[in-house]
């Protein structure tokens, strides 16, 4: 499929995280590769709640209410299984172009969604510039 | 696309190429694909990612196709059909049941698997019949 991006904040976070722990990097690279080359577990990120991947590889996916009162298809989502723990990755999904764009590598608890904390003005903003503006 | 006219005795035949456009990435995003071409030029990194995909392997897939087998060597669908000779998309065709792929394509998916080409020609087999079952 090939239809998933890595948008600024997302590139900065995950350069980051490579450096701080590659192992937790590298799981969260591999997950979101295979959910490129699969429409069926592509299509799983935009589904709420528990979703399971393939066997057993069990994630949630969560809207971010507050955003999308704003037009903007957000959502979280937070592998269950291990061997990622602790880790969140905010992408959207932009039902005009179908693709997702990944906003943020997130460490659980550092993610308050407050619609006025840098984190979210950043990730807004990215999504805005990736989307043009157009509601999604 | 071009069309050149080549005159048989009674017949016309023209030739057509086609290339495939692959869809724009969200502005501002890098393709994961791309993505992870930087990582992988990192010995270390690299390492990071296979042991990733070797441990994402057994989430995936109940019994044992293309993709398991790909995964538990630690490969990307990239990183196996460069080491085939082919492309990403024909990876993902073949991987996702929709190709039936020839003897000559097996022959070199297993080379670059290191795998018995029966065992990589029985794992296409089973990726098809799956697709078949769910197709209905």
């Amino acid at each position: 499929m090939r239809n998933i991006d890595l948008l600024p904040g997302g590139r900065t976070d995950l350069a980051a995280l490579r450096v701080k722990d590659r192992t937790a990097a590298a799981e969260i690279v591999a997950l979101l590769e295979e959910a490129d080359a699969d429409p069926r577990i592509f299509e799983k990120l935009t589904t709420h709640g528990d979703v399971t991947i393939g066997k057993g590889h069990l994630v949630n996916v969560v809207g971010w209410v507050a955003a999308r009162r704003g037009s903007n298809n957000l959502f979280r989502l937070k592998a269950l299984d291990p061997p990622v723990p602790g880790y969140r990755v905010l992408y959207g999904f932009d039902w005009h172009t179908r693709r997702i764009g990944i906003l943020a590598v997130v460490r659980r608890g550092d993610d308050t969604y407050e619609l006025d904390g840098n984190l979210a003005r950043r990730i807004l903003e990215d999504w805005r510039i990736a989307t043009g503006g157009v509601p999604t | 696309m071009e069309s050149q006219p080549s005159s048989t005795t009674s017949a016309k035949v023209y030739s057509h190429s086609f290339e495939i456009v692959r869809p724009s990435p969200l502005r501002g995003g890098t393709p994961i694909d791309e993505f992870v071409k930087d990582w992988e030029a990192d010995p270390e990194m690299a390492a990071e990612l296979q042991r990733a995909r070797t441990r994402l392997a057994k989430h995936l897939d109940k019994a044992e196709t293309l993709r398991s087998l790909r995964l538990k060597a630690g490969l990307s669908q990239a990183l196996l059909a460069a080491r085939a000779g082919t492309t990403q998309s024909h990876v993902a065709l073949i991987e996702s049941g929709a190709k039936d792929p020839q003897t000559d394509m097996i022959t070199r998916l297993a080379a670059a698997l290191e795998l018995d080409p029966a065992r990589v020609f029985l794992a296409v087999r089973t990726q098809r019949v799956a697709r078949q079952v769910s197709d209905g």
